[in-house]
C-alpha cells in the first residue's frame, strides 16, 4: 500500500514538473508580450488624462492632465490642466525618480516616496508603461472567464522593491492586454483593483481607453452598503508627436507653470 | 492643560490612522460586471496634438490674484506663572492683517514668457489704514534658446537645498528681493545652472553674488554640487545627496563657508515619508568650525489632512536645540468650513531658559504686536485665527 502511495506521489510530481515549467515559460513570454504591446519605444506619446475620483459617500473631484511619455528613456512629464487652481503644477519622472514642482513655493521636490496622483487611487507609476516581465516573476497561472474575455490569470511576485505592490494578479485577454489587475500587500491584503474594459490602438501599440480603480482600503458603510473610493481614468486624444529633449526637464516644468 | 490638549490631538490623530486597519476587510467591490458588455477596443488615429501649446501659447496673457484678510486672538503666558501669582506673565492680544496680490502672465511666443506679481498690505495695529505698502514680489522674463538654453532675467525666487525645517543649503535665500540672471542647460547631466544676482545694497559688480549648481542622478541617487561667491561673503559650497529607501526620502545637505582664512560648516540630514494624507519628516542640523561643534538642533513634524474624512487638518512640529536645551512644540489645527474661509487654532509651547535659542523672543520683547504675530512669543497659550482668501 505504501509502495503504491509513493508511486502515485512520484507520478504526480513528475506530471507537475512537466506541465509547470511550460506554464511558466508561456506565462513569461505572455508577460513580455503584454509589456511590448503598451510600450511606445520608437516615439513619444502624449494624451489627455481625465481622472474622476468618487469618495465613499459620494463627493467627487476631477483632475485633467496632459501626459508626455518617452518609453525608450523611461521618462514622463505630467502637467495639470484642471482644476484651474492646480494648472501648471507638474510631475517629471526619470527612471524611478520623481520631481514635483510647486508653482506657489517655486520649488522642486525630488522623491520616489509620493505615490498617489492628486490624492486619487491612480498612482504616479500608473502613467508608466507596464514592465511586468522585468519587475515580477510568475507564481502561478490559470485560466478564467472574465465577462466576455477568456483570460489567462497570472499571480506575480515582485523581484525588486521599486514597484508599488509586492504581489499582483493579472487577467490577460487573448489579445495580450491586461483587463483586470489586483494589487496585494506582502501579507496578502487586497489593496487595489483595476479594471481596463477597453483599449485604443494607436499605430501598432495600445493605450487604455478607460480604467476603473477601486481602492480596497478606503471604504465606508453607507445605508448598509459598503462603498469604496472609486477612480475612473479616461485617456483621450493620444498623439505620437515627437517632442524635444527639453520637454522632459525641470526647466520646462518651471517655464510652463502659472 | 496644553500638554493635555496636545495629548488629545495626538490621540485623535492616532485613532484616525488606525481606524481603517481596525475594521474587518469587507468584500471587494465587484468590477467584473464592467466586462460583460464592455465598449469595443478601438483603433484611433494619431491626433497630432502638441499638448505643449496648451501651456506655451494658448493663453497669450492671463491675470490672476487674490485678496486675503486675517483676524486673530491669542491668550497665554509669555513667562511661566508662579503659584502665588497666576496672573504673572499672562498676556492676551488681538490682531488683523490684509493683503491684496495681483499677477500677470504673458506668453508672446513658445520661447518667451514674462511674469509679474505685485502686492500691497496693511496691519491695522501697526500701520495707517491705507494700502500704501506696495511691493514687487516678482517680475521676470524667460527666454529659451534652441530648446537647450533657458534664460531668466529679473526678480524671482529660487530655492536650493533640501531641508524643510533647517535650510543651510539654500545658498540663494537672499536672492528673491534683488535683480537676478539665471542661465540653465537642462539637458546636460540632470541640469546645470549659473546665477548672478544682487542682494542688499548693490553699487558695483563687486557687490554681486555669483553661483553655479549641477545635478546628476547616479545609481538612483540624486547628487548635487553648488558654489556661490561674493566678495564680501567669500565662498559657500553645497553638496547634496538624496536617496529613496523603503519608500522614504533620505537626504543630506553639507555646506562649507570660507572667507579670509575663517571657515565654518553646516549640515542637515533628514527624512521624509508620505502616506495618503499623512506626512512625516524629521531633520538634524549641526554647525561647527575649527574648534568643533557650535550648534546642534533637531526637528520633527507630522501632518494629517482630512482627519477621519472631515475637512480638518492637524499638524504638530517640535524643534529642539541640543546645545542649550530649549525648544518649541506647536500643535495646530485648521478647518475649512466654507469655500475661501479657513479657521485655525494653534497651541504653542516653549521651553528653555530666557535668552536660550528658542527662548530669545520672550527675553527681548513684551511688544504685543510681535506677540500677536509670533506664536513663539508665548511660553504656552492658545491662538485662534480666521482667514478669508478670495481669488480673482
Amino acid at each position: 500500500m505504501k509502495k503504491t502511495y509513493t508511486l502515485a506521489m512520484l507520478s504526480m510530481m513528475l506530471a507537475a514538473m512537466t506541465v509547470w515549467p511550460q506554464g511558466m515559460t508561456s506565462g513569461t513570454s505572455l508577460l513580455k508580450r503584454v509589456d511590448s504591446l503598451v510600450s511606445f519605444v520608437d516615439t513619444d506619446v502624449s494624451a489627455e488624462y481625465r481622472i474622476d475620483k468618487r469618495d465613499p459617500g459620494g463627493s467627487t473631484s476631477t483632475t485633467v492632465a496632459a501626459m508626455f511619455r518617452r518609453d525608450r528613456t523611461n521618462q514622463f512629464l505630467i502637467l495639470i490642466l484642471e482644476p484651474i487652481a492646480d494648472k501648471g503644477k507638474g510631475y517629471l519622472k526619470e527612471g524611478d525618480n520623481l520631481w514635483l514642482y510647486d508653482p506657489v513655493s517655486k520649488s522642486f521636490t525630488f522623491t520616489s516616496a509620493k505615490e498617489r496622483f492628486q490624492n486619487s487611487s491612480f498612482r504616479n507609476s500608473d502613467f508608466n508603461r507596464f514592465n511586468f516581465s522585468e519587475d515580477y516573476r510568475i507564481s502561478s497561472t490559470t485560466r478564467e472567464q472574465l465577462g466576455k474575455f477568456d483570460c489567462s490569470v497570472l499571480d506575480l511576485s515582485a523581484n525588486n522593491d521599486r514597484v508599488s505592490f509586492p504581489r499582483v494578479k493579472l487577467w490577460i485577454s487573448e489579445e495580450g492586454l491586461v483587463r483586470k489587475m489586483e494589487d496585494y500587500s506582502l501579507s496578502g491584503q487586497l489593496m487595489r483593483t483595476t479594471a481596463i474594459p477597453s483599449y485604443q490602438k494607436l499605430g501598432d501599440r495600445w493605450l487604455p481607453l478607460t480604467m476603473v480603480i477601486i481602492d480596497n482600503l478606503k471604504f465606508r458603510t453607507i445605508a448598509g452598503k459598503i462603498e469604496y473610493e472609486r477612480t475612473t481614468v479616461t485617456v483621450s486624444k493620444p498623439s505620437l508627436k515627437r517632442l524635444p529633449d527639453s520637454t522632459y526637464t525641470k526647466e520646462y516644468l518651471e517655464k510652463v507653470s502659472r | 492643560m496644553t500638554r493635555r490638549c496636545g495629548g488629545l490631538l495626538l490621540a485623535a490623530l492616532l485613532a484616525s490612522l488606525v481606524s481603517v486597519s481596525a475594521q474587518d476587510a469587507p468584500p471587494p467591490d465587484n468590477v467584473d460586471s464592467l466586462f460583460d458588455t464592455p465598449p469595443t477596443d478601438t483603433v484611433v488615429v494619431d491626433s497630432g496634438i502638441d499638448y505643449r501649446s496648451l501651456y506655451d501659447t494658448e493663453e497669450k496673457i492671463k491675470t490672476s490674484g487674490y485678496f486675503k484678510a486675517m483676524g486673530g486672538a491669542a491668550v497665554g503666558y509669555v513667562r511661566w506663572p508662579t503659584l502665588d501669582d497666576l496672573g504673572n506673565g499672562f498676556a492676551s492680544s488681538i490682531g488683523a492683517y490684509a493683503e491684496a496680490v495681483a499677477a500677470f502672465d504673458m506668453r508672446p511666443s513658445s520661447v518667451a514668457h514674462i511674469r509679474g506679481e505685485f502686492s500691497t498690505s496693511f496691519t491695522p495695529a501697526t500701520s495707517p489704514f491705507s494700502w500704501d505698502n506696495f511691493a514687487v514680489d516678482e517680475l521676470y522674463c524667460d527666454y529659451t534658446v534652441q530648446d537647450t538654453v533657458f534664460v531668466r532675467i529679473g526678480q524671482f525666487l529660487s530655492t536650493w537645498g533640501q531641508g524643510r525645517l533647517f535650510t543651510p543649503g539654500d545658498l540663494l535665500s537672499d536672492s528673491a528681493d534683488g535683480f537676478s540672471m539665471r542661465l540653465s542647460m537642462p539637458t546636460v547631466l540632470n541640469g546645470i545652472s549659473a546665477y548672478a544676482f544682487g542682494s542688499g545694497h548693490v553699487e558695483s559688480y563687486g557687490d554681486l553674488s555669483y553661483a553655479a549648481k549641477t545635478d546628476a542622478i547616479v545609481l538612483d541617487t540624486f547628487l548635487s554640487a553648488a558654489l556661490r561667491y561674493r566678495y564680501a561673503d567669500g565662498y559657500k559650497g553645497l553638496v547634496s545627496i538624496k536617496k529613496v529607501a523603503w519608500k522614504t526620502d533620505l537626504f543630506i545637505d553639507m555646506t562649507g563657508n570660507y572667507q579670509q582664512d575663517l571657515g565654518y560648516y553646516e549640515g542637515v540630514a533628514g527624512f521624509f515619508r508620505e502616506w495618503d494624507d499623512l506626512k512625516l519628516y524629521g531633520e538634524y542640523y549641526l554647525k561647527g568650525d575649527e574648534h568643533g561643534l557650535t550648534d546642534q538642533q533637531f526637528g520633527v513634524a507630522i501632518g494629517q489632512k482630512n482627519i477621519a474624512g472631515t475637512p480638518i487638518d492637524v499638524g504638530i512640529r517640535w524643534l529642539h536645540s541640543i546645545a542649550d536645551g530649549s525648544g518649541t512644540v506647536l500643535a495646530a489645527l485648521s478647518w475649512n468650513p466654507w469655500k475661501y474661509v479657513t479657521a485655525s487654532i494653534g497651541l504653542p509651547y516653549m521651553y528653555g531658559t530666557i535668552g536660550s535659542y528658542y527662548g530669545l523672543i520672550s527675553a527681548v520683547t513684551n511688544d504685543e504686536d510681535i506677540q500677536v504675530q509670533s506664536l513663539d512669543g508665548y511660553r504656552f497659550g492658545l491662538i485662534g485665527s480666521l482667514l478669508l482668501k478670495v481669488p480673482f
